[in-house]
């Protein structure tokens, strides 16, 4: 109820208080970084294996939903679509097989060279044709369909198109986990060599997660150009890559919970620093020194994120921080 | 010919620099099994630090010393206080407390020093005419950055292969159980891995600093070529690392002479496409050790 209703709080006399058009925006950027952190999660949280190159990932889609619907005329929707499972299969076909040889650091390397390197191949001469180089896509204004043109402004129907993907793909993530398949992720990042003990397929498993994240991403990605209405090479970069990781630890890996967790706070965290800069000055430059001390503390303290604060007692953790090994010969 | 043979030595030379920043970068992941990403972050941080020391009226190889002791202790700190946390628990664990460093050291740096670039040499040692062979030159820059990268990997080589502490230092690379056994300070071992892997980034920064200007992105990229070369060289071996940034070096400047204009710069390309290659068909890179799976 409270989702369907949201676009038009702000014109309830309670809540235009504090929320305003702008917040139908903030909700449906929610909606996207849901589907981009889901992904992410299953891949890091659920299976143990890292991809510093999410935000390639949904570049890409976005980009190839900007070069179908705007270049070849393709509707919108469909764009996102195709792109989303264009984008699945290049996850699990050219990432996900190659990856199942590579362990730990070798994958983290290997996103981590396809993060930097992409921004770079978008903006190729040979390829400014489609991608418009350095210059990026800009979208058409996305309405609602007719039948609903009197009741819906843009930004609302986008709201409820990207929520709606958004709901029902969490209902479809929290199903897989539950699945078999699902187990299977979690029996892989436990302990790969168990897993395959317990006659897992190791190698299909650890594809078909890339490729399950990647479908997310894609759909995600699809969305985000979209909503935003415009893309280039520096839309997302490296450190977006990283504020995914920290969104999710910090979220909690392994949990639907912290991934919504995760993705408010991907929405929000800019702004929620600025306004601390306005009480606190240097704020905003001590960002990320910030988020990378929580991102070790939360990985030391609490491995399950704010997701875990719901689920067990939290002090007894504390202690494990284990500072007194610090004076203790460890030799 | 002269193309070819000029954009070979100034390969090596830029390459030289990428060699000893995977070199930091190996013998960080020899001593804790880290894959460190922050080391671009934290050589950049290093270099500003360089950059303060002169700024107080240092002159540079005072201030180089100094830079290198901190880095030295700060490397030294970060795997005590730090990486010791989740050593032994998972991959993924200490991926993720790589990623928390990188962040802490490039806001640390931009809360510090600001966002605008600053000026960083090229130093005396650095600038000055070219020196010709033929009709093939080497530039100043690059001689400067091909004599310090060659001086310091032989220091290095000196370190481990002549002296007992190396050896303590490769013991415990190798077999830490055994290693504490006949009274290795393993701990301490493995902080000095982190501390001599930080402090050789550091050189590479200041190196990569007199080409590439002094600001918080400077090694961003650079980092990029390093890991190639770890990952081409095998991520646990020294030597693998200086033959690997050479490789790296020179793959970079002759794709970037030999591709028409028509295609646009392709370097980064080039690097991943090197680090896919390898891991497709030699994961373990050139001289690297396999890995065995344990439950």
């Amino acid at each position: 109820m409270f989702l369907v209703a949201f676009p038009f709080l702000h014109e309830w006399p309670f809540f235009r208080m504090f929320l305003s058009e702008f917040r139908t925006f903030n909700a449906t950027m929610f909606a996207v970084w849901l589907l981009v952190l889901l992904g992410m999660n299953l891949l890091t949280g659920y299976s143990g294996q890292v991809s510093f190159g999410h935000a390639a990932l949904v570049l890409a889609s976005a980009y190839l939903t900007a070069v179908l619907s705007q270049q070849y005329g393709f509707p919108l929707w469909g764009a996102i679509g195709l792109s989303g499972a264009a984008t699945a299969l290049v996850g699990w076909v050219t990432i996900g097989i190659p990856a199942v040889r590579l362990r730990g650091p070798y994958l983290a390397i290997a996103t981590f060279g396809l993060m930097l390197a992409f921004p770079q191949i978008l903006k190729l001469n040979v390829l400014t044709q489609w991608t418009q180089g350095a210059l990026g896509i800009r979208g058409g204004v996305v309405g609602p369909p007719g039948f609903l043109g009197g009741v819906l402004d843009g930004r609302a129907w986008m709201y409820y198109v990207a929520m709606s993907v958004a709901v029902a793909m969490t209902v479809l993530f929290v199903n897989l986990t539950r699945s078999r398949t699902g187990r299977a992720f979690v029996a892989l990042r436990d302990s790969e060599v168990g897993a395959e003990q317990m006659g897992v397929d190791v190698p299909r498993y650890k594809a078909l997660a890339f490729g399950v994240s990647s479908l997310y991403a894609g759909i995600g990605g699809g969305l985000f150009f979209a909503v935003q209405g415009f893309v280039s090479p520096d839309s997302l970069g490296l450190i977006d890559s990283i504020f995914f990781l920290v969104a999710i630890v910090i979220g909690g890996l392994g949990s639907v919970l912290g991934s919504i967790v995760a993705a408010l706070f991907l929405t929000f965290q800019s702004e929620a620093i600025s306004a601390l800069a306005g009480f606190v000055p240097g704020t905003n430059n001590l960002r990320n020194v910030f988020y990378g001390a929580s991102l070790i503390a939360v990985i030391v303290l609490f491995p399950k994120g704010i997701a875990g604060f719901f689920q067990r007692p939290l002090w007894p953790k504390l202690r494990e921080w284990n500072l007194g090994s610090l004076w203790s010969s460890r030799s | 010919m002269d193309l070819f043979l000029q954009q070979l030595i100034g390969g090596i030379a830029s390459g030289s620099m990428f060699a000893i920043l995977a070199l930091g970068i190996v013998l960080i992941y020899r001593s804790t099994g880290t894959l460190n990403f922050a080391q671009g972050q934290m050589a950049m941080f290093s270099m500003f630090v360089a950059w303060s020391a002169m700024s107080t009226g240092m002159g540079f190889w005072p201030a180089v010393l100094l830079t290198l002791l901190s880095a030295l202790a700060m490397g030294a700190l970060v795997e005590w206080l730090i990486v010791r946390r989740v050593e032994g628990t998972s991959d993924l664990n200490s991926l993720i407390v790589a990623m928390g460093l990188f962040l802490i050291f490039d806001g640390l740096a931009l809360y510090i020093w600001g966002p605008l670039p600053k000026s960083f040499g090229p130093f005396s040692f650095f600038s000055g005419g070219a020196s010709c062979v033929g009709g093939v030159c080497i530039g100043r820059l690059n001689l400067g950055i091909l004599v310090v990268s060659i001086v310091t990997t032989a220091l290095l080589y000196l370190l481990f292969q002549c002296t007992r502490f190396g050896l303590a230092l490769r013991a415990t690379a190798l077999n830490r159980l055994a290693s504490r056994l006949v009274g290795i300070p393993v701990g301490r071992m493995l902080s000095t891995g982190w501390g001599l892997g930080t402090a050789v980034g550091a050189i590479a920064g200041i190196l990569a600093a007199q080409s590439l200007g002094l600001d918080i992105r400077t090694m961003f990229f650079v980092v990029l070529f390093a890991l190639a070369a770890a990952v081409l060289g095998g991520l646990d071996s020294p030597v693998g690392a200086v033959v690997g940034g050479l490789i790296i070096g020179v793959v970079k400047n002759l794709a970037g002479t030999y591709t028409p204009s028509s295609v646009g710069s392709i370097d980064l390309a080039v690097a991943f496409a090197v680090i896919v290659l390898v891991l497709m068909v030699r994961p373990n890179g050139i001289f690297g050790r396999p890995v065995r799976m344990r439950v």
